[in-house]
């Protein structure tokens, strides 16, 4: 008995399932897929374009002398206008992440997945590290790209934000990993939903309208509870001067890592518990 | 080696399996059979750790499904035909399974040149015919060079040639010591590819045995001879049990006596036989017989009848 355990062991890290093995897989998988592939490529694209575009129509508006309203899109400050893109590349992040999954329920490729991995829970962290890397080490590159492209454009106007300057740094530091948090969330909400139609538009709806919807709560009430749906918490991570309707960085941060890994957990209980 | 003991699996309140008990062993094929709906894919789903039994269990080479540290050397299995992204390449596919076990680039190749499926590894699997689709299900069964082979419905969709190919690869596998465990809802197909066979019927067990006994014991009772000394063959025939009708010119239909006792009786006695088959039909007919009480899923009974 002993030496069969023994052995057993010994087989099981010659040639067992592991962690490294299962990122491997799930990088197969993520780089053979032209929807996603395509899908990471836009959301680059657009924090490279968007930042710089923003920054133009920025420097544009200092130019004219007009006022910066807040207008929805027309970004309030330097930070916000390199960082243009951020609105729109958070969709795309959460839709793939919900594809990354939900294609899995859809082909049938979860019964073959899980038989090649029947503890199963090595299959979600797998899927959630390859996805959360590879989205983090595109925005980052993008947003570094984006930076260096907006600065020239508002340097004219003396507001070029520069990395010494207060949270600045902090502020783009924190855009691929609130990316990569959206995403996780979508590859989350699709193991919890099967669909994707419906993970999709529950990602849509967590992001853009979960804050407007909290408008139509008492404004009291309202302005105790929206400072920590996601959306606004991802906001105060990617503003560099403190607002009074935003929690500090620091916390809000924190907030929306506990959303990430609250559904990321009840994704593994599904998961673990669930047939396939 | 595939143990399920006492296994139930339930739905709600309908047992897709129920108390389920049978094992099959290494070096033969073992056909699983039943109507739609009696629980073949739901067992098989059970043995590979895919569903939780309601009570039971599986053992698969003396481990539960989620106990094999590398559950592809162990176990390979086609559940679905194309189960896999329609977009990605049958490369791709099963590089992506085999990497989680440690299989690498190489033996994915092979699996591919073993399925016919090298000249097309590089198209996107959403391109397959079915045929195709079956073969690279087939592939990623293989990819673990396992000990075990549990295939759902593999002919399928299958062309003669198809069913060909998987009847040869199977006796193949068999031979070299696999346990080797095939669903379909087809008797004829069972009986030419399987030398066991477990019949189930409503989630439980109607018949374990020898494919040779099923054929015997339950369809070899009709046998048709053709002779042109019929009436002489028809007094040799005729006994206790024995029912001969003639069944056209020159033809006789036998109930009672095995096709192999007939021709003896026939050389025996230098009566020339020109054709001598046991009725393919009448399988079918055995095992809709054994099966008829336990058939989930019947056509309704022509209207008027029930008023
Ligand atoms: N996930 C499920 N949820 C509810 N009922 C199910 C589920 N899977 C199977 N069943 C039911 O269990 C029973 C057995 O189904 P199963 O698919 O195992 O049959 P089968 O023998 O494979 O049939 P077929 O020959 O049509 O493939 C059926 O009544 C089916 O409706
Ligand atoms: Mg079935």
């Amino acid at each position: 008995m002993t030496v069969l355990t023994t052995d057993g062991g010994a087989e099981t890290r010659r040639r067992g399932v592991t962690l490294p093995r299962v990122l491997h897989s799930e990088w197969i998988k993520l780089r053979s897929v032209r929807a996603l592939t395509v899908g990471l490529a836009a959301t680059a694209v657009l924090l490279m374009a968007l930042g710089p575009l923003s920054s133009s129509a920025m420097a544009k508006t200092f130019a004219a002398g007009t006022e910066i309203d807040d207008a929805p899109f027309v970004p309030t400050t330097p930070v916000g206008a390199v960082l243009g893109g951020v609105f729109f590349a958070q969709l795309l992040t959460g839709a793939l992440g919900v594809l990354f999954m939900s294609t899995e329920y859809a082909t049938g490729m979860i019964r073959a997945s899980l038989a090649a991995v029947p503890t199963r829970l090595p299959l979600l962290w797998g899927k959630a590290l390859v996805f959360g890397a590879v989205v983090a080490t595109v925005s980052a590159i993008s947003v570094a790209v984006s930076f260096l492209g907006s600065v020239p454009l508002l340097d004219g106007h003396g507001v070029a934000p520069s990395l010494s300057d207060a949270g600045v740094l902090r502020a783009l530091a924190a855009t691929p990993a609130y990316l990569a948090g959206i995403g996780l969330i979508g590859v989350a909400l699709a193991v919890l939903m099967r669909s994707t139609a419906l993970a999709v538009t529950t990602v849509c709806f967590a992001v853009f309208l979960l804050d407007s919807l909290a408008g139509l709560l008492p404004a009291s009430l309202a302005d105790e509870v929206t400072p920590y749906l996601p959306a606004t918490t991802g906001k105060a991570m990617l503003t560099v001067q403190n607002q009074p309707d935003l929690l500090d960085p620091l916390p809000a941060c924190l907030v929306f890592a506990g959303y990430v890994i609250a559904s990321l957990a009840a994704a593994g209980v599904a998961l673990a518990r669930r047939d396939a | 080696m595939i143990e399920v003991t006492e296994l139930t699996k339930r739905y709600g309140s309908t047992a897709a399996v129920d108390r389920l008990s049978f094992s099959v062993r290494p070096g033969i094929v073992t056909g699983f059979l039943g109507p739609n709906g009696s629980g073949k894919s739901t067992t098989m789903r059970v043995i590979l750790g895919l569903a939780a039994p309601t009570a039971g269990t599986v053992r698969v080479g003396g481990r539960a499904p989620s106990e094999h540290p590398a559950p592809l050397r162990e176990i390979g299995a086609l559940l679905e035909a194309g189960a896999g992204h329609p977009g990605r390449s049958a490369f791709d596919h099963l590089h992506a399974l085999a990497a989680t076990n440690g299989i690498g680039r190489r033996r994915v190749s092979q699996v591919l040149d073993l399925a016919g499926l090298t000249d097309v590894a590089r198209r996107r699997a959403g391109s397959f015919s079915l045929g195709m689709a079956q073969r690279l299900g087939i592939a990623a069964a293989l990819l673990g060079d396992p000990g075990t082979v549990v295939l759902d419905e593999p002919v399928n969709g299958l062309d003669p040639e198809g069913i060909l190919w998987i009847r040869d690869l199977l006796n193949r596998l068999a031979g070299e010591g696999r346990t080797v465990f095939v669903s379909s809802h087809l008797m004829r197909e069972m009986a030419e590819i399987a030398e066991h066979v477990i019949v189930i019927g409503r989630g439980r067990l109607l018949a374990d045995l020898p494919a040779e006994d099923f054929t015997g014991t339950l369809s070899g009772r009709r046998v048709s001879v053709r002779t042109p000394q019929a009436d002489r063959l028809e007094k040799l025939l005729l006994g206790p049990d024995v029912t001969v009708t003639t069944a056209g010119r020159n033809e006789l239909s036998v109930e009672g006596v095995a096709a192999e006792r007939i021709g003896d009786l026939a050389a025996a006695h230098q009566i020339p036989v020109h054709q001598l088959t046991t009725s393919q039909a009448s399988l079918e007919e055995a095992f809709m017989e054994l099966t008829r009480d336990a058939v989930e899923y019947r056509a309704p009974e022509p209207a008027g009848r029930a008023a």
